[in-house]
């Protein structure tokens, strides 16, 4: 019971991050495979702000924008210009190019962040927990329901679901869809760095942490329906508790290994169309 | 082992590694991330034959991880496009993790002790995979990849059973890559599964589309890689640095076919 409490804070990551995934996968068809390294990105640029003395906040804005415009940039210099198993490779150029970039200048040793004040252990119905894991929770939550806010309620979040749904027609109605396009990358590259600060202020950062994510995201994207919010979602926690329960009575060293099965059984069964 | 005959060895795992994945991915239009893990496989193959003192166990090797995929292509290449290329990237991370707790054999510490190839072997082992690679895209079969690389609902129309070719074609390119692991596991004398990890993928990726259509290009991508890394030796993040940016040159350069 403790682990599957726990399991909810590692699902709230999957979550944030396979948004952002499932958005961009269903309006190009894209596995981006650079997508997690805004996760890994955000993760650093928190850990700069968080060595500078900036409170939490402001760790979280700082990561986001710089998630967000380096999502766009990737988007417009790179990826615009190519489409079917080119803008795959080119997912995983850019994605070796971030990781050792990062790696280059802040080394492959795993970075802690200056730990928060909030390290306390709380006690719910018996369960416990620290202040941070539930504020990390809460911070998710929160964040998902301005992604919600923005999908579903803008009319950016309506350009976009358009250009997901029919890119011909939304066309045709005079979506410019180019524009979706960059929203989709910019919200998506927003919402996984702010999942790498997350993940930064609870574990440690390395730069090659993105890559286990993202095929894990990418699983929770088909699993739960391609380019479905809600999907996304209930795709994360499924995963994050199956992985809690295999590493209870498997041994933790399984644990990697429940995505990748998933990940072939899915694709079996839709027989690759997604 | 000096440091010749060992450079020597790993550009032949390269080229035989870069054969394997052009026989798949560029004559056959499939793209496997997967090859790392049959890489994987045959170096572990490998030393174990080698432990229980079998003759030939490179060829073994080899043809065990042929017969191990063949079955398994009949299921994975009903998938297509991307959604492969994910697939298959989850086989050689299943791979890996499995080989990771399998303590028989080492488990993620890594196996050590393995039988040593020399030199020679290794360089033949990669002459002989660049013929076969040359051989087999000339004839019709090598015909047959290049139409279902090209247009497969053609292919169909043209009357290849093209489930059955890219089975094959999978199986025999994850055999050719159990080689390439062979000789990894003989001339270093130490395997373990992070060695088949993902970077190992990209390495190879980048050197099959650099070498474009042709079975020569590939492997004198693989070599000018191979040296390209001896020079950057201590410097792996510029080595990988300069992987990622020739794979995202080459996209945008090329951007059909």
């Amino acid at each position: 019971m403790q682990e599957l409490f726990n399991s909810l804070t590692v699902g709230a990551i999957y979550a944030l991050v396979t948004v952002g995934y499932a958005m961009v996968f269903s309006v190009l068809g894209m596995i981006n495979f650079a997508h997690t390294d805004m996760m890994m990105l955000g993760g650093y640029v928190g850990y700069l702000a968080a060595g500078a003395g900036l409170p939490i906040f402001f760790q979280l804005v700082s990561a986001s924008a710089v998630g967000a415009g380096m999502s766009v940039f990737v988007e417009k210099a790179v990826y615009r210009r190519l489409s079917g198993l080119k803008l795959m490779t080119a997912g995983i150029a850019v994605s070796v190019i971030l990781e050792y970039t990062i790696m280059l200048i802040f080394t492959a040793e795993p970075r802690a962040y200056i730990p928060l004040a909030l390290s306390d252990t709380v006690r719910i119905a018996g369960l416990k927990t620290t202040q941070l894991r539930l504020f990390a929770v809460a911070a998710a939550v929160l964040m998902f329901t301005v992604l919600a806010f923005l999908i579903l309620k803008t009319k950016t979040g309506l350009h976009i679901r358009a250009a997901a749904q029919d890119s011909l027609g939304a066309k045709a109605v005079g979506i410019d869809c180019g524009r979706a396009v960059s929203a989709t990358f910019a919200i998506g590259g927003a919402a996984a760095a702010i999942a790498g600060v997350i993940y930064g202020n609870l574990y440690v950062i390395t730069p090659l942490m993105g890559s286990t994510v993202g095929i894990k995201a990418f699983v929770c994207t088909v699993a739960g329906g391609k380019g479905s919010l809600w999907g996304a979602v209930i795709g994360a926690l499924l995963l994050s508790v199956s992985e809690t329960a295999v590493s209870v009575f498997l041994g933790s060293g399984y644990k990697d290994a429940v995505s990748f099965v998933i990940l072939i059984a899915v694709l079996l069964f839709k027989g690759g169309k997604g | 082992m000096s440091y010749i005959s060992l450079s020597l060895c790993k550009i032949a795992v390269s080229v035989i590694a870069a054969l394997s994945l052009y026989l798949c991915s560029v004559l056959c239009g499939q793209l496997s991330l997967g090859h790392a893990g049959f890489m994987a496989l045959g170096a572990y193959f490998y030393a174990f034959f080698g432990s229980v003192h079998l003759h030939g166990a490179p060829v073994l090797s080899a043809l065990a991880v042929f017969l191990l995929v063949y079955p398994l292509g009949f299921v994975l290449l009903r998938i297509s496009g991307d959604f492969l290329a994910a697939a298959t990237l989850g086989l050689a991370e299943l791979v890996r993790i499995a080989l990771s707790n399998f303590t028989l054999l080492g488990g993620s510490g890594g196996y050590s002790g393995i039988v040593r190839i020399n030199a020679p072997t290794a360089v033949l082992c990669a002459l002989a995979a660049w013929l076969f690679a040359e051989l087999f895209s000339k004839t019709k079969y090598g015909r047959f990849c290049r139409a279902v690389s090209s247009d497969e609902t053609a292919a169909v129309a043209c009357g290849v059973h093209t489930l059955r070719l890219k089975t094959a074609v999978f199986a025999l390119s994850a055999g050719m890559c159990a080689l390439s692991g062979c000789i990894y596991a003989g001339a270093v004398g130490f395997i373990c599964p992070n060695d088949f990890g993902f970077t190992r993928c990209t390495e190879t990726l980048a050197a099959v589309m650099l070498g474009g259509r042709k079975p020569a290009g590939a492997v004198a991508a693989a070599i000018a890689f191979e040296l390209l890394s001896a020079l950057l030796q201590g410097f792996a993040e510029i080595k990988m640095l300069v992987y990622g940016a020739v794979l995202l040159a080459l996209c945008l350069i090329k951007r059909r076919g």
